[in-house]
C-alpha cells in the first residue's frame, strides 16, 4: 500500500457456505455461567456482586438479538502509513441489532472529537 | 464537565486514569488501587497472590477477594472461547522466553511445576472455594492472568472511582480499558484502536459508554539469535501462535471481557476469531498481517 491511497471497504460473500459453528447461548445468567465453568458451588454473592457488571450485554454494550442468518463480514483494507480508514461498515444505521442482511452502509465520517477532550487508546501492551 | 487525568507506570505497563467530576484524589486513589492490585496479580513478585498459588499448586491457597474475581473470570473465559483464552498456559509462556519481568530480569516467575513447551491442561484442575477464600491449583497446573489481569484492575478501579463519587471514569491500563458514567462532553467516551503498523495511527475510533475496549497484539518478541518468538502462546500446541493475526480488539461490557475475547480471537485466527466474537455477543476486530481488517457486525455501533 502506498502513502494517500484511499481506503475502501469490501464485503466478503455472506452466507458464504462456510460453516459456522453452532451458536452457544450467550452469556446466561452469571450464577450458572460460574456453575457451569466448573468453579466451587459455594462461589457465594460477593463474587457474584463483584462480577454482575461483567455482562456482556452492559448497558451501553447493545444487547442483540440471535440473528436469523449468518451476519455479512466486511473486510477493510486500511491505508497505511497515512489516513487510517474510514470504517464504514455497520449494521443498519441506528440500529442496535446485527439485522439479518447487516446492510453495509456509506462511509460516514469519523466523528468529530472536540479539542481538549482526553482521548485514550487501546494497543496490545508491551 | 471538567475532567482530570494522570498517567503513570503499573503492571508493567503505562496507565491512563480519567476523572470526570472528581478531583485529584480520585486519581491518587486510582494509582493506589492499581498498585494494589498489582502485588497481588503479578507473577513476578513472590508474595502476590498469583506467585503463591502457584508455588503452591497441589494445595488449597487462601488469597484476597478480588484474586478470586480473577480467577474465577479467568476460568469462565475459557469456558466460552472454547478454550482459545487459557490461563493454565504459563509453563509454555516461561519456555518461551517470558519467564522473566521485562524491567527487572530478576524478577523470575515462581511456580512449582517445570517450564514445559506442551499444551496446556486447562481449567479442570482450578478449584475455587469462596467460604474459604482459598483456590487450589491440581499438581502441574500454575495459573496465570495474562492481560484480563490489566482489564479487570481496569474495570475495579472504574468501578471504584464512581461509587467513590466520581461522574465518570476512564480507566486505561496497558490499552485495556474500561469507561463508565460520564465523560468529558457529557455522553461518552472517544477511544481509539492503535495501528499495530503505525503506534502512532488508529485503525478505528470508536465512542463509547460503558463498557470495555482491549486489544491483543503479538508485538511483542523475544530474540534469541535468529529465533524469534512473541509471547502469546497457542493453548493446543504450548508453542507462539502462528496466527496471522497480529492484533485483535474487542469492546464489550468490562475490559476483563474485552482482553480475553481479544485474545482468543488472535489466537483462533481470522475465521473463527470473528465467530467467537459474535458468538459471545461481543464487537471487534481483527488485523491481518498483510494490513486487512476485518470487523464484527456488530463494531458498527460504537463507530
Amino acid at each position: 500500500m502506498t502513502d494517500g491511497a484511499v481506503s475502501r471497504s469490501e464485503i466478503s460473500p455472506g452466507g458464504s457456505a462456510r460453516r459456522r459453528p453452532t451458536r452457544r447461548p450467550k452469556h446466561p445468567a452469571l450464577a450458572s455461567r460460574i456453575l457451569a465453568a466448573g468453579v466451587s458451588a459455594s462461589l457465594t454473592l460477593g463474587l457474584v456482586g463483584a462480577m454482575q457488571n461483567s455482562e456482556a450485554e452492559a448497558a451501553s454494550v447493545p444487547s442483540q438479538p440471535e440473528p436469523v442468518a449468518a451476519p455479512t463480514k466486511v473486510v477493510i483494507v486500511i491505508t497505511r502509513p497515512s489516513n487510517p480508514a474510514p470504517v464504514a461498515a455497520t449494521p443498519a444505521s441506528g440500529s442496535e441489532s446485527a439485522s439479518a442482511t447487516a446492510k453495509v452502509t456509506p462511509p460516514k465520517p469519523t466523528k468529530v472529537v472536540p479539542t481538549r477532550v482526553p482521548i485514550s487508546k487501546s494497543n496490545g501492551s508491551r | 464537565m471538567a475532567a482530570v487525568e494522570s498517567r503513570f507506570r503499573v503492571m508493567g505497563c503505562e496507565a491512563h486514569v480519567v476523572v470526570v467530576g472528581g478531583g485529584r484524589s480520585h486519581l491518587r486513589q486510582a494509582e493506589a488501587e492499581l498498585r494494589r492490585l498489582e502485588e497481588r496479580w503479578s507473577r513476578f513478585l513472590p508474595d502476590s497472590d498469583v506467585a503463591r498459588l502457584n508455588r503452591g499448586a497441589g494445595s488449597p491457597t487462601r488469597v484476597d477477594a478480588d484474586t478470586l474475581t480473577l480467577v474465577a473470570a479467568a476460568v469462565e473465559l475459557h469456558r466460552v472461547t472454547a478454550g482459545w483464552f487459557d490461563p493454565t498456559v504459563l509453563p509454555a509462556v516461561v519456555a518461551a522466553g517470558f519467564g522473566a519481568s521485562r524491567h527487572d530480569p530478576e524478577a523470575v516467575t515462581r511456580m512449582a511445576t517445570s517450564a514445559v513447551e506442551a499444551p496446556a491442561p486447562g481449567c479442570g484442575g482450578v478449584d475455587i472455594d469462596v467460604t474459604a477464600q482459598t483456590v487450589r491449583l491440581a499438581s502441574g497446573i500454575a495459573f496465570d492472568p495474562g492481560g484480563i489481569g490489566k482489564g479487570l484492575a481496569a474495570d475495579l478501579v472504574a468501578e471504584k472511582l464512581v461509587d467513590s463519587g466520581a461522574a465518570g471514569a476512564l480507566v486505561n491500563v496497558g490499552g485495556d480499558l474500561r469507561v463508565i458514567g460520564s465523560g468529558p462532553e457529557g455522553e461518552g467516551w472517544y477511544l481509539e484502536v492503535e495501528d499495530p503498523f503505525q503506534p502512532d495511527g488508529f485503525v478505528v475510533r470508536l465512542f463509547l459508554g460503558d463498557g470495555g475496549l482491549a486489544t491483543s497484539s503479538r508485538l511483542r518478541i523475544r530474540r534469541r539469535g535468529d529465533d524469534v518468538r512473541h509471547h502469546l502462546i497457542d493453548p493446543r500446541t504450548g508453542r507462539p501462535s502462528g496466527s496471522p493475526v497480529v492484533a485483535a480488539s474487542v469492546v464489550a461490557g468490562t475490559a476483563w471481557l474485552a482482553e480475553g475475547y481479544a485474545k482468543a480471537a488472535l489466537l483462533a485466527g481470522p475465521e473463527e476469531g470473528i465467530d467467537l466474537i459474535e458468538d459471545g455477543g461481543v464487537a471487534g476486530l481483527v488485523v491481518l498481517e498483510d494490513g486487512s481488517v476485518r470487523i464484527s457486525t456488530r463494531l458498527g455501533v460504537f463507530l
